[in-house]
């Protein structure tokens, strides 16, 4: 039939105001990694929701066909059953739970009325041992690594038989080694047959991972590029694809004559309140005069709010001056 | 600010120190959805309405009056629940709010998002005035086109990092995103 796993074509989905997604249109071959890239509001969230039954069929046009058959999606478990499995940025396991209890949430192993431990624990052995982790399945999630947090969501969607996995931004939480051992892992899965949609922002990573990559601008495909071929991408391709529009909206832009310094922020840190050992907000100086506009640039995430609700909302705790 | 080293401890004390942030999450944490504009706009300037501890519901409607007119939100009166506002009105009530606390720096967070073509330009607008009046905007904004429209000076964040600052003049957007996706300016 097709090579295509998963092709999705001519899909529009609005909400009051904005056009999200403008006749986007996407194909995952099977057994490939194929990296989704875009700005932020570029849409590709938007479609995963649409892809996973999220957003349901109906609240969207366009066609979604699996294995080259038309799927219509009213729920996120109609999206599980013909093999798609998403890993959003902020997991979705429980925390307070083992490891085998989250594995099979919903799917508990056993009778109606009692759940079999035995074969719950073996299966998740095995399952654990598909993503290269060395835990027991007994051990309690909040008390792993957010790395290992994210293999065992990854074993997860293997238990569940997943034959599209999708992962939003899977490594911006992890450390370079959690990083490396993650995308190892993925090109193991690519290896037996699964599809990987792979969103981050981290290009390098899109560069070294991915077998196609497809960039969304503005809710659009602007194209789909095979990294096996002549045709390749490097980093700042991938960057003026993203970017590449004109500056289509106007602005108002008064020459402004800045003048003394007003506020001075010098070394400015903020701790990560879920990790203590990080900082989320790095050792930032900056000025800002006397009738100027600042910007602030920088992809979601990356610390600006923080930053700045620290500086006029600090909380006591934060050892944080503000000097001249 | 201005030379004096600043111990805040908590918003009363930025706002006292000349600092006003607006935030992007305007529903949950800019606005009372359930109060009225005039209610929203005092609530973090109480004091400019107050005499002796005591607010003057007068003088409240005046000066929430004089904003309504001056950023030209759209409602048919100062009464009007802010939940009833569209997202650009709803905005421009925030703004109104910190406007109210006088700021010497007035930070604005994501300010446009979500809001319509003409009420972005309108709030564009407000910004170079205010800043025509000597205060100091900084915007943190994920739209580009907007940062690099708007901004005197733009830096970078990359992870909690500072990863650069431009001039406007030499910004364009693939250095920005450049250095946004951490690489650097070479």
């Amino acid at each position: 039939m097709s090579e295509h796993i998963l092709e999705m074509s001519n899909i529009v989905k609005e909400f009051p105001g904005v056009r999200a997604l403008d006749d986007v249109s996407f194909q995952v071959k099977s057994g490939e990694i194929h990296a989704l890239v875009g700005e932020n509001g570029a849409g590709k969230s938007t479609l995963i929701k649409v892809l996973s039954g999220v957003h349901p069929n109906g609240s969207y046009t366009g066609r979604i066909l699996v294995d080259g058959v038309d799927q219509q999606f009213q729920h996120i478990r109609d999206s599980e059953n013909v093999g798609i499995a998403v890993i959003y940025q902020e997991l979705a396991l429980v925390p307070q739970m083992t490891v085998v209890e989250n594995l099979f949430l919903g799917v508990e192993r056993g009778k109606p009325y009692a759940i079999d431990w035995d074969t719950a624990n073996s299966e998740a052995k095995k399952y654990l041992e598909e993503v290269n982790l060395d835990i027991s399945p007994s051990a309690v999630v909040k008390n792993l690594g957010i790395g290992k947090q994210q293999l065992v969501e990854i074993a997860k969607a293997i238990a569940k038989k997943a034959r599209i996995l999708v992962l939003d931004e899977p490594t911006a939480a992890l450390n370079e080694q959690d990083s490396a051992n993650l995308l190892e892992i993925l090109r193991q899965l690519r290896d037996r047959g699964v599809s990987c949609i792979y969103i981050s922002h981290k290009l390098n990573e899109v560069i070294e991972i991915a077998d196609s990559v497809t960039v969304l601008r503005d809710g659009k495909t602007v194209s789909t590029h095979d990294m096996h071929g002549a045709n390749r991408l490097d980093e700042p391709r991938i960057v003026s694809l993203m970017v590449g529009r004109d500056l289509t909206e106007r602005f108002p832009r008064v020459e402004h004559t800045p003048g003394e310094v007003v506020l001075q922020v010098r070394d400015w840190s903020v701790q990560d309140p879920d990790d203590p050992a990080k900082n989320i907000v790095d050792n930032v100086s900056f000025d800002v005069r006397q009738g100027e506009i600042l910007g602030v640039a920088g992809l979601m995430g990356a610390g600006r709010t923080e930053l700045m609700m620290s500086i006029s909302v600090s909380v006591a705790q934060l050892r944080c001056v503000a000097r001249n | 600010m201005r030379g004096k080293e600043l111990k805040i401890r908590n918003p009363g004390d930025a706002i006292r120190a000349g600092l006003a942030y607006v935030t992007e999450d305007r529903k949950g944490k800019g606005l009372v959805l359930g109060m009225d504009i005039c209610l929203n706009t005092s609530l973090a300037a109480l004091r400019a309405v107050s005499r002796y501890s005591i607010i003057n519901l007068f003088e409240e409607i005046r000066i929430t009056e004089q904003y309504v007119q001056s950023l030209r939100i759209k409602t048919p009166s100062v009464e009007q629940k802010v939940t009833n506002l569209s997202g650009g009105n709803q905005q421009k009530v925030v703004l109104g709010k910190w406007m109210l606390t006088q700021p010497e720096v007035l930070i604005l967070d994501e300010p446009t998002r979500g809001i319509d073509v003409g009420a972005k330009f309108e709030i564009y607008k407000v910004m170079n005035e205010l800043v025509a009046k000597g205060v100091c905007i900084v915007m943190i904004s994920s739209e580009l086109p907007e940062v690099l429209g708007m901004s005197d000076r733009v830096i970078v964040i990359h992870q909690g990092k500072l990863n650069g600052e431009l001039h406007w003049s030499e910004a364009t957007q693939e250095k920005t995103m450049t250095l946004a996706t951490g690489g650097s300016e070479k």
